[in-house]
C-alpha cells in the first residue's frame, strides 16, 4: 500500500502550462493537485546554465535526443516551474499570421486574434516582461552591432526579468514559473507535490479516474481525481497519454525549430558565463533567427568539438568568446513513442531537404554576421568545419557544410497533441480535451498547432490561461 | 547492479582511452574525475537511448579483445557512421563540457594550465 | 499615402514578389495575378490565371486603381512564340481591360533590351529604341501597345530597368560568383572597359511605386547612378570576396562566337542577350526619372555584387531550389565548368580601381 491522494483536478506538470494553469483553477476555488516529477528549485540556489543545473533541473541531464539524419539533441526542464526556470527567459508574443495559421488551419474555436493578446498583456504583467533596462551583455551588444553593419533587421526580445538591483542584462532575476504563477496557485490553496512522476492514468471507456505515481523513493502513491490535466510538456504530455492507452494523432505530429551553432572570438572579453544575449536578427524571419546561447567555457568547449583538431586551440581564449546560433523553422516534423518497458520515450525527427538547405544558409549568414560584428574567428559546429578568419573561409565554410556533419539541437519543443476540432489533423479539441476522452485534458506547448517560428513559451501560456478560464467556466 | 556504462565498464574504459587521446596531457586524477562524471551521466540518457549506448559499450569491449583497443577507439573516434559515431562524440561532447566548466584554465591538450 | 487597390501582374516571380512586399509595406490592398501561388504577406489576393487569358485578366483588374504589370517571358526560356505571345499579346489583352474597367494608373516594367547595343551612350529617355534580338524586339512591341493605349486615354507609364540584382538575383553573374567563392578566375570579354549600369530592385520597386503614384503617360529609364566599367565590377567583387580570385581577359570575338555556338548545342546557358552584352557598354541617364519621380538610387553597383556574392555564398551552403525562378536561381553551368579550370592561361584585366 502506498500513499494515496484525492483531489478534484490533479494537474501533471508545473511548468509554462501547469503553473498558469494550477493558479487559474485554485483562484477559482477548485481543489487542485499539482504534480512535479523534478524538484522545487528556488530561483538563484543554482548556477545558471550549469552542468549543476543540468544535473538538478533538466530531464535526464539534459542529454535528450530525437533521433533522425541528422539527431537533433534538445533539452527539456524537469523542475518545480518547467522550463521557465532554466531557459534564457525571452518571451515573443505569436504574429498574428500564425495565429491565423493555427486556427484556419487545425480549426480551433474561440480563437480570436485579440482575445489571444489580451491574454499575451496578462502574462507580461504577471511575468513583468521587460526590455533590459541598462546595459547589455558585450555578446547581445556585438550581435546587434553585427546585424546593425549589415543592415539587417533586428531587435530585443524583452525577457520575464526584473532589476531590482541595478539595471544592466546581468543583474535581472528570473521571473519563473516558482515565483510568480506557482506561488499565486499556492496561496489559493493548491497542493503541489513534487519529486513525483505520474506513471500511467487509469482510463476506462474514455473516463479518466486515477493516476499511478512513483514517489522520489521509488514507492508507489495514487490519486483519484475527477479530471485530469497533463502539462508534461511536448515529449512526456503525449507520452503519459500513450503508456495510459490514449493513441490516435497523439504524439505524431512533434515540431520543433532546429538550430546550429558557432562559436565567434572577438578581439577582448565578451564572456558572461551565466547569461544569454536578448538580441536577435530578424532579416530572414520567420524562416530564419539568429541569437545568442549560454557561453561558459564548458560550452564554449562543446561548440568546438565538432571540429577539434583544427579549433582547440581557441579554448584559451575562451573569455573573448561567444556562441551564437541560427534557428530555422522546419516543415518536418517528428514523433514521440512510448516503448514498453522503458520510463522514456523514443524520439525522432525527419528534417526535410529544404530544411537542411536552409540550416547551412543560416550558419553562413550567421558568420556573416560574426564577421561584421568584428569577430576575428568564428568557429561553426559542423564536422570539417574552417575556421572563418574573413569571406574567402566562408566560402570553404559554404562549400563544406552538411546537416548530417552538425550539431543541429533545439529548446522548442511542441505539437504533440495538437488542438482543434479538426479531428483529421487535431488530437485534443479546441480547449486541449483529448479526443475520445471526457475528462483528460492537455494544457501546454503540446497543443500548440505548429511550432511559431518564435520562442515558444509566450503562446504555452496564453494558450494555457485561455483554456484554464474555459475549463473553469464549463465547471460552473 | 553493474552495468556497461560504469567507470570500470567498457563504457569507461572506451571513455578513458579515448581522453587519453583527446586530451593527452589531463592529469590522471583529473581523467578520473571526468570519466566518473561521463559515466554517470551515460546512466542518466533516456531509457531507449541508454540500450543503444549499451549495446556499443559491450561491442566495444568484445572487439577490443579481438583487435587492438587502441585501434577500435581509433576507428569509433573518427567514424562518421550514423548512431555508431554518436559513441565518440557523446563521450568528447560530455567531458570536454566538465573539463572546461570544471578547470577553465586547461590548456588545449588537457594539460592543467 | 492613400490606401489604393493594385494588381501585381507576374507577383509570384523575382521581382513582382519584391513589388507585391513594398505595395503591401507602403500600405496598399494588393491582388497577384500569376500563373502559380507564392509566399505573400497575409492579405495579398491571388488570382491564378494567364495574362493572355481574357476572362481571368478582367476578372483581375475588376476593383483596381492601379496595375502594375510585370508578366514577361525572360530571354532565357528561348521560344520565340513565347517571347512574342506573353509579351506582346499578353500586354494587349491586360491593357484593354484597363481600359474597359476604367483603371486610374498602369504601369508597364521593360526592359533595356529594346535598346539593343546602343550606338551612344548614356541612353536618354529620348533615344529611340532599336532591339537586336527577339526579346528585345517583343518587348518593344510591348511598349507601343502601351502607347497605342495611352494615346486612347489611358494613364500608362513604361519603367525600362537596366540588369536587375539584389534579393538573390544573380542571373550569369551566378557562375562567376562560383568562380570566385572557389578562388577561380572570372573573365571579361576583351578588355572589360565597357561601362554597364544595373539596377538594385530594391531601387527599381522605388522607381515603380513612384511612376504608379505619377501622372504619366511617361517613361523612365532606370539604373544606378555609382557604376564604372565591367572590369571595375568584377575587380571589386574579386576584392571583396578575398579567394584570391583575378579578373582574366578573353579576346572578344572568339569568345562571344564560342558562347554563341555552345548555348546553340545547349552546353552552355547563354540566351542571344546575355553574350550581347556583357562586352558592350550601356547606360541611361537617370536624371529624368531623379526629376520627375524624386526618385534616388540608393545601391551602387560594387554595393549591389558584394551584396549579391554573400547572398550566393549563404545559399551556397545549400543546394539549389528547385521551385525557384529562372533567373533567380544559378543558371547550370553545363561545360563551363571546363571553362572554371582553363582560364588562368588569359592575360590579367588591368585593376582600374
Amino acid at each position: 500500500m502506498g500513499t494515496h491522494h484525492d483531489c478534484d483536478v490533479l494537474i501533471v506538470g508545473s511548468g509554462a502550462g501547469g503553473a498558469p494553469t494550477a493558479a487559474v483553477l485554485a483562484e477559482a476555488g477548485l481543489d487542485v493537485l499539482v504534480v512535479e516529477e523534478g524538484p522545487w528549485v528556488d530561483q538563484g540556489a543554482v548556477t545558471p546554465f550549469s552542468l549543476e543545473q543540468m544535473e538538478r533541473q533538466y530531464r535526464n541531464g539534459g542529454l535528450t535526443v530525437a533521433l533522425g539524419r541528422p539527431s537533433i539533441a534538445y533539452t527539456e526542464g524537469r523542475c518545480a516551474g518547467g522550463g521557465t526556470e532554466v531557459n534564457s527567459g525571452l518571451y515573443r508574443r505569436p504574429s498574428e499570421q500564425t495565429l491565423e495559421r493555427w486556427r484556419e488551419g487545425w480549426a480551433i474555436r474561440d480563437f480570436a486574434t485579440g482575445d489571444f493578446m489580451a491574454l499575451c498583456d496578462e502574462v507580461e504583467s504577471a511575468l513583468s516582461v521587460q526590455t533590459v533596462p541598462g546595459r547589455h551583455t558585450p555578446a547581445s551588444e556585438r550581435l546587434r552591432a553585427g546585424a546593425a553593419a549589415l543592415g539587417w533587421a533586428h531587435d530585443e526580445i524583452p525577457r520575464w526579468m526584473t532589476y531590482p538591483e541595478g539595471d544592466d542584462a546581468e543583474s535581472g532575476q528570473r521571473q519563473s514559473m516558482t515565483r510568480t504563477y506557482l506561488p499565486r496557485a499556492i496561496a489559493a490553496g493548491a497542493r503541489v507535490l513534487t519529486d513525483t512522476r505520474v506513471d500511467r492514468l487509469i482510463v476506462d471507456r474514455g473516463h479518466a479516474f486515477r493516476a499511478e505515481l512513483t514517489d522520489a523513493e521509488g514507492g508507489p502513491v495514487t490519486v483519484d481525481f475527477a479530471d485530469v490535466i497533463v502539462c508534461a510538456g511536448a515529449i512526456h504530455s503525449p507520452a503519459l497519454l500513450q503508456r495510459s492507452g490514449l493513441r490516435g494523432l497523439i504524439g505524431r505530429g512533434l515540431a520543433v525549430h532546429p538550430t546550429v551553432k558557432l562559436a565567434a572570438r572577438f578581439g577582448e572579453a565578451v564572456n558572461v558565463s551565466d547569461d544569454v544575449p536578448v538580441h536577435q536578427v530578424k532579416e530572414f524571419a520567420p524562416e530564419l533567427s539568429f541569437g545568442g546561447s549560454a557561453s561558459h567555457p564548458g560550452l564554449i568547449a562543446l561548440a568546438l568539438t565538432d571540429a577539434w583538431s583544427t579549433m582547440r586551440d581557441a579554448i584559451t581564449a575562451w573569455p573573448e568568446i561567444a556562441v551564437y546560433y541560427a534557428a530555422i523553422t522546419s516543415q518536418g516534423r517528428g514523433r514521440v513513442q512510448a516503448l514498453p518497458g522503458f520510463r522514456d520515450p523514443l524520439v525522432t525527427y525527419r528534417l526535410t531537404r529544404r530544411d537542411r538547405d536552409v540550416l547551412g544558409r543560416g550558419l553562413a549568414r550567421l558568420t556573416q554576421v560574426m564577421l561584421a560584428a568584428g569577430a576575428r574567428e568564428v568557429y561553426p559546429s559542423f564536422r570539417h568545419a574552417p575556421i572563418v578568419r574573413n569571406r574567402a573561409d566562408l566560402a570553404t565554410l559554404s562549400d563544406r557544410f552538411s546537416a548530417t556533419a552538425a550539431s543541429v539541437m533545439t529548446v522548442h519543443l511542441c505539437s504533440t497533441v495538437p488542438m482543434g476540432d479538426d479531428p483529421e489533423v487535431a488530437a485534443a479539441d479546441s480547449h486541449g480535451r483529448v479526443f475520445g476522452t471526457d475528462n483528460v485534458h492537455v494544457n501546454d506547448a503540446s497543443l500548440l498547432p505548429d511550432a511559431p517560428g518564435v520562442n515558444p513559451q509566450a503562446s504555452v501560456m496564453a494558450v494555457a490561461l485561455r483554456n484554464a478560464r474555459r475549463f473553469v467556466e464549463a465547471r460552473r | 547492479m553493474r552495468t556497461a556504462l560504469d567507470p570500470d565498464g567498457p563504457f569507461g574504459r572506451f571513455a578513458e582511452r579515448l581522453l587519453m587521446l583527446e586530451l593527452p596531457d589531463l592529469p590522471d586524477d583529473r581523467r578520473a574525475s571526468t570519466v566518473a562524471f561521463v559515466s554517470h551521466r551515460a546512466h542518466q540518457v533516456p531509457g531507449p537511448l541508454r540500450a543503444g549506448v549499451t549495446l556499443l559499450s559491450v561491442a566495444t569491449g568484445v572487439a577490443e579483445r579481438v583487435v587492438e583497443p587502441d585501434r577500435v577507439v581509433a576507428f569509433l573516434r573518427s567514424t562518421e557512421l550514423p548512431l555508431v559515431g554518436e559513441l565518440a562524440r557523446m563521450v568528447r561532447s560530455l567531458a570536454f563540457a566538465y573539463v572546461w566548466e570544471t578547470w577553465p584554465s586547461t590548456t588545449p591538450t588537457g594539460g592543467a594550465g | 499615402m492613400v490606401r489604393v487597390r493594385c494588381l501585381v501582374t507576374g507577383g509570384s516571380g523575382y521581382f513582382g514578389s519584391l513589388l507585391v512586399e513594398r505595395l503591401v509595406a507602403d500600405g496598399h490592398e494588393v491582388r497577384n495575378l500569376d500563373l502559380l501561388a507564392a509566399d505573400h504577406p497575409d492579405g495579398v489576393e491571388f488570382v491564378r490565371g494567364d495574362v493572355r487569358d481574357r476572362a481571368v485578366v478582367h476578372e483581375a483588374v475588376s476593383g483596381c486603381d492601379a496595375v502594375f504589370h510585370n508578366v514577361a517571358q525572360v530571354p532565357l526560356a528561348n521560344d520565340e512564340y513565347l517571347l512574342r505571345s506573353v509579351n506582346v499579346d499578353g500586354t494587349r489583352v491586360l491593357l484593354e481591360a484597363c481600359s474597359d474597367l476604367g483603371v486610374g494608373k498602369v504601369v508597364h516594367t521593360s526592359s533595356s533590351a529594346v535598346f539593343g547595343v546602343p550606338d551612344t551612350n548614356p541612353v536618354l529617355p529620348t533615344t529611340v529604341p532599336k532591339p537586336e534580338e527577339a526579346y528585345g524586339h517583343a518587348k518593344l512591341a510591348a511598349e507601343w501597345a502601351c502607347l497605342d493605349a495611352a494615346r486612347d486615354g489611358l494613364d500608362v507609364s513604361i519603367v525600362r530597368p537596366r540588369t536587375i540584382l539584389g534579393h538573390g538575383r544573380l542571373g550569369i553573374f551566378g557562375i562567376l560568383f562560383d568562380w570566385i567563392a572557389d578562388g577561380a578566375d572570372p573573365v571579361v570579354l576583351g578588355d572589360g572597359a565597357n561601362r554597364y549600369q544595373f539596377v538594385h530592385a530594391d531601387d527599381l520597386a522605388d522607381a515603380i511605386v513612384r511612376a504608379g503614384s505619377s501622372a504619366g503617360p511617361a517613361i523612365f529609364n532606370i539604373g544606378t547612378d555609382r557604376f564604372g566599367t565591367m572590369a571595375e565590377a568584377l575587380l571589386h567583387v574579386c576584392e571583396h570576396a578575398g579567394t584570391g580570385s583575378r579578373v582574366r581577359r578573353v579576346p572578344a570575338g572568339p569568345t562571344s562566337a564560342l558562347m554563341h555556338l555552345t548555348a546553340r548545342l545547349g552546353l552552355t546557358p547563354f540566351a542571344p542577350y546575355h553574350w550581347l552584352m556583357y562586352s558592350k557598354s550601356m547606360w541611361f541617364d537617370v536624371d529624368h526619372a531623379r526629376d520627375a519621380l524624386e526618385w534616388t538610387p540608393r545601391w551602387s553597383t560594387d554595393e549591389m555584387f558584394a551584396q549579391s556574392y554573400d547572398w550566393y555564398l549563404a545559399n551556397r551552403a545549400s543546394t539549389e531550389r528547385a521551385d525557384a525562378s529562372h533567373h533567380r536561381r544559378t543558371t547550370p553551368q553545363g561545360a563551363l565548368r571546363l571553362a572554371k579550370r582553363a582560364t588562368r592561361i588569359f592575360p590579367l584585366a588591368e585593376s582600374t580601381s
